[in-house]
């Protein structure tokens, strides 16, 4: 195998990402025109809609660009071949190696901002326990931040306000919240969403989905807390006294911009139609993923020799 | 797209016209005065045009050229907004430099403003019902 032979595979896995991971993103985009992010579903079902939603272009892009590729190239490609590189082929392996790069940009900085902000929030943290045996940390600020922080151990951080403001059963309601978002390992998807390599991470569509996304995932942790807890009444008035708290707090910074006033109605009016004791949500069955991968797998190998002839035209063109 | 120094760039609390027309843009990505105003009823062209322009000069909206007007998009999504909004307020409380709350942390609750207040007090007067209901 010589070293020409892994370049020009290289060349082809990089372009191949490219190319899917943009056209999906258009795909992505008049599917969002057509439908409209319809909402038909629970909270957590249209999250994780959402959520594979916005990382499809680059799924798309690394299913293609690291198992199909390599796997037709290294069946159908002569080993000492020396077929030169075409200049079409180059520009779109540098414009998938700067997508995948970017990508990789955001997802490290925001995790060291991530870091960052949580030794911050450790070293403002009260000396003593969270009361009433609760997996948190009392952060010394009179701002209503109730926060969990940090990607794959994540901590919840209240303010003492909260703390001071609130019953314990509301306090035990805010922790079942945070924990429903580590359960669903939130921060860890905000994460993949941010760093989804596609173009979309420079086109409104992907701020919108990712926007979206934010909004069902609180929902949906609303919706976790209630049936942990039995009790959504205690988080809808938690919900409440913690906006209450932030509406308080005067500063001359344009807050009325972040009004998501219709957001806080929507969840305390969802909570308060919540039953007691709530029937746990309908999640798709590990038979329907396994069939769907199966079929994902089939199309995919009968693809292979098509995207072959394909990746060699490209290579060709303008060498 | 998450902007953490957009909270720190702009000044002073936010008109209802003109979280209106944020609002508007959000849910358009981008428009010109013209396509905003049937939107806008009852609210004059050139009103809205200042309302554009102000929000333009405290650093929430972008503009470009487009024909002898200008079209407006906003600088960074509501989410982003609010973790920069958010940032600054940890920022203010925790010493060292101004590093937002960027990506990865979870906010219970979005802000409200002060003229908000009753809105809470009808939400909590909801809960208060529902309680003694189920009582």
């Amino acid at each position: 195998m010589t070293l020409g032979y892994l370049a020009r595979l290289a060349v082809q896995m990089l372009a191949a990402y490219a190319l899917v991971a943009t056209m999906a993103a258009v795909a992505l985009w008049a599917w969002a025109r057509v439908s409209g992010l319809a909402r038909a579903t629970a909270p957590t079902a249209r999250a994780q809609a959402l959520f594979f939603a916005r990382l499809a272009p680059a799924a798309s892009g690394l299913l293609v660009a690291g198992v199909l590729v390599p796997a037709s190239y290294l069946i159908w490609e002569p080993r000492h071949d020396s077929e030169a590189v075409g200049d079409a082929a180059l520009l779109a392996a540098l414009a998938g190696t700067m997508l995948l790069a970017s990508g990789a940009w955001r997802a490290v900085r925001a995790a060291l901002d991530t870091v960052r902000i949580g030794r911050r929030l450790v070293a403002a943290t009260s000396t003593p326990p969270f009361p009433h045996d609760l997996p948190a940390a009392i952060v010394e600020s009179a701002f209503p931040i109730v926060a969990l922080v940090g990607l794959v151990s994540p901590r919840i951080f209240v303010a003492r306000s909260v703390l001071e403001a609130c019953t314990a059963a509301e306090l035990r309601a805010v922790v079942a919240h945070e924990r429903a978002h580590a359960v669903a390992h939130d921060n860890l998807r905000r994460m993949a969403l941010v760093a989804a390599p596609d173009p979309l991470a420079w086109h409104p569509l992907g701020a919108e989905l990712v926007e979206a996304w934010a909004h069902e995932a609180e929902l949906a942790a609303d919706a976790g807390a209630a049936r942990a807890t039995a009790a959504p009444l205690d988080l809808a008035s938690a919900l409440v006294k913690v906006a209450r708290l932030a509406a308080d707090r005067s500063d001359p910074l344009p807050a009325s911009a972040l009004y998501r006033g219709e957001a806080i109605t929507e969840r305390v009016h969802r909570l308060v139609q919540t039953p007691h004791a709530r029937a746990v949500e309908a999640s798709t069955t590990s038979s329907a993923l396994a069939f769907r991968l199966a079929v994902v797998a089939a199309v995919g190998i009968a693809a292979m020799p098509w995207l072959h002839r394909l990746l060699e035209t490209l290579v060709r063109l303008g060498a | 797209m998450h902007d953490s120094s957009i909270g720190a760039r702009t000044e002073g609390a936010l008109g209802p016209l003109e979280r209106r027309v944020l609002e508007a843009l959000w849910a358009r990505g981008a428009a010109t005065i013209r396509e905003l105003l049937p939107v806008f009823e009852g609210i004059a062209y050139t009103t809205l045009m200042t309302t554009a322009d102000r929000l333009f000069r405290k650093g929430l909206l972008d503009r470009e050229k487009d024909g002898r007007a200008f079209r407006y998009r906003a600088r960074a999504s509501r989410e982003a907004l609010l973790l920069a909004r958010a940032g600054s307020a940890l920022a203010s409380l925790l010493p060292g430099d101004s590093q937002g709350l960027r990506p990865f942390v979870s906010l219970f609750v979005d802000e409200v403003s002060r003229r908000d207040e009753s809105m809470l007090d009808e939400l909590e007067a909801l809960i208060r019902s529902k309680r003694e209901g189920r009582s």
